[in-house]
């Protein structure tokens, strides 16, 4: 009993971490799980995977290079990797229209990351905003390259863009360009 | 061929060699094997300058061939793209397909927000780099002495915002207490370091809110986070 109660106070301890912002980014560190929920901390996640998943999240791992990482990643790749709760299944247009985002807003960030993308991971800032506005009112170009980057989507590199923590945390980008090239 | 011309074509190739490390343009527009054949032409007529200026440019040649390298490697990737290729694609898609495209392999993360006193400081640190201007509807600059507490504040542990915040609760007995003389109770000098902590009193749902905007009266109360109804007040201090 007394052991069912600790587990229940980790896996609540560990939503807390999770899901409630506690530095500029959400999300939290592999070391930072295992300083709060002890050396079994992988156990902990694994089992409020499984629950997030009937509620349609899942526990996501991202590397400090960007890549996902899997639960039975090194000990030592995990520790430094950031854990996120994102939804599991795909949105619809209605529902990321609920959420706050416009038609032109998703589909400007999709300019923006494949052509990031394309060129190899850094694309310039006057590129850029010239392919965007090709497709949308100027006016909107800088205001939306703007808000990207404090979303955390892309981040700027000198007179550079380069793909942001975000797209990492909340993109399959492998999976983006094949459907980009496959609409 | 004098040391000076050799030193003009070492600096050419050397110039190349910096715009593609630099600007992140195609490693290849360096052609490797006739700037080392440059670079051998006339080593022993060298003097000593040159030779060391024929090194440097010996080793941003290596830093090119190691990008050469990473190019090869993407370029065999699955995630190589033409950028032209690219381009044509996104302009060929409206709108709707680019975002439909984006959402199939969008996964937003779920976070909730909250004031920490990392915000704090962020918060700190703008408001300070305004120091010059002034604030809206206020029409005067922020008094020095006001960053000056939030100064003193930000570097707090959360373990003394704890501390400071059972103090004040304490303070506040079963009636309700006019807002402005409870955050000026302690004189001017603790004015702002009592609203901040009692603005996160109010937040955890301890301590509640009352308006009388036709009296222009504020009033706060004990309360308990399941009596309190979730709303935002914006109090000028």
């Amino acid at each position: 009993m007394e052991q069912e109660e600790r587990i229940r106070s980790r896996v609540a301890r560990a939503v807390q971490l999770l899901f409630f912002k506690s530095h500029r980014i959400p999300g939290v560190k592999g070391w930072e799980l295992k300083k709060n929920l002890g050396p079994g901390y992988l156990s902990i996640i694994k089992f409020l995977n499984t629950r997030l998943q009937d509620l349609g999240l899942t526990i996501k791992i991202v590397s400090d290079d960007g890549r996902e990482l899997s639960m039975s990643e090194d000990e030592s790749r995990l520790s430094t990797a950031r854990f996120y709760v994102t939804l599991r299944d795909e949105l619809s247009l209605t529902a990321a229209k609920t959420m706050g985002w416009s038609i032109d807003e998703i589909a400007g960030l999709a300019v923006v990351i494949s052509t990031i993308i394309s060129r190899k991971g850094s694309a310039p800032v006057k590129e850029v905003e010239e392919i965007l506005k090709k497709k949308f009112p100027e006016w909107r170009v800088r205001l939306n390259l703007s808000r990207y980057v404090k979303r955390g989507y892309i981040a700027e590199d000198g007179n550079n863009l380069v793909l942001g923590w975000r797209t990492f945390a909340e993109l399959d980008v492998e999976k983006f360009v094949h459907y980009i090239l496959s609409a | 061929m004098s040391s000076s011309r050799y030193a003009e074509l070492i600096e050419r190739i050397a110039r190349l060699c910096d715009e593609v490390i630099e600007k992140n343009i195609d490693p290849f527009v360096v052609d490797v094997k006739e700037s080392l054949r440059r670079l051998r032409e006339g080593l022993s007529e060298m003097d000593e300058k040159t030779l060391v200026m024929n090194m440097a440019a010996l080793l941003k040649i290596i830093y090119v061939i190691a990008l050469q390298q990473e190019d090869v490697k993407k370029r065999a990737s699955r995630l190589y793209l033409d950028p032209f290729l690219m381009e044509v694609r996104l302009m060929g898609l409206d709108r709707e397909r680019l975002a439909e495209s984006f959402l199939k392999a969008f996964r937003p993360v779920a976070e909730n927000e909250q004031a920490t006193l990392g915000c704090m400081r962020l918060a700190y640190g703008y408001w300070a780099s305004l120091r010059e201007y002034s604030l809206p509807g206020g029409g005067e600059a922020p008094e020095a002495g006001t960053l000056d507490t939030l100064a003193e504040i930000l570097p707090m542990e959360e373990a003394d915002l704890e501390r400071e915040m059972e103090k004040l609760l304490s303070e506040i007995g079963r009636g309700m207490i006019d807002y402005y003389d409870f955050v000026g109770k302690e004189g001017e000098d603790r004015k702002v370091f009592r609203a901040l902590v009692l603005s996160f009193l109010m937040m955890r749902g301890l301590v509640g809110v009352v308006q009388d905007p036709l009296k222009n009266r504020v009033w706060i109360f004990r309360s308990s986070p399941k009596n309190i109804g979730k709303h935002s007040v914006a109090l000028p201090i």
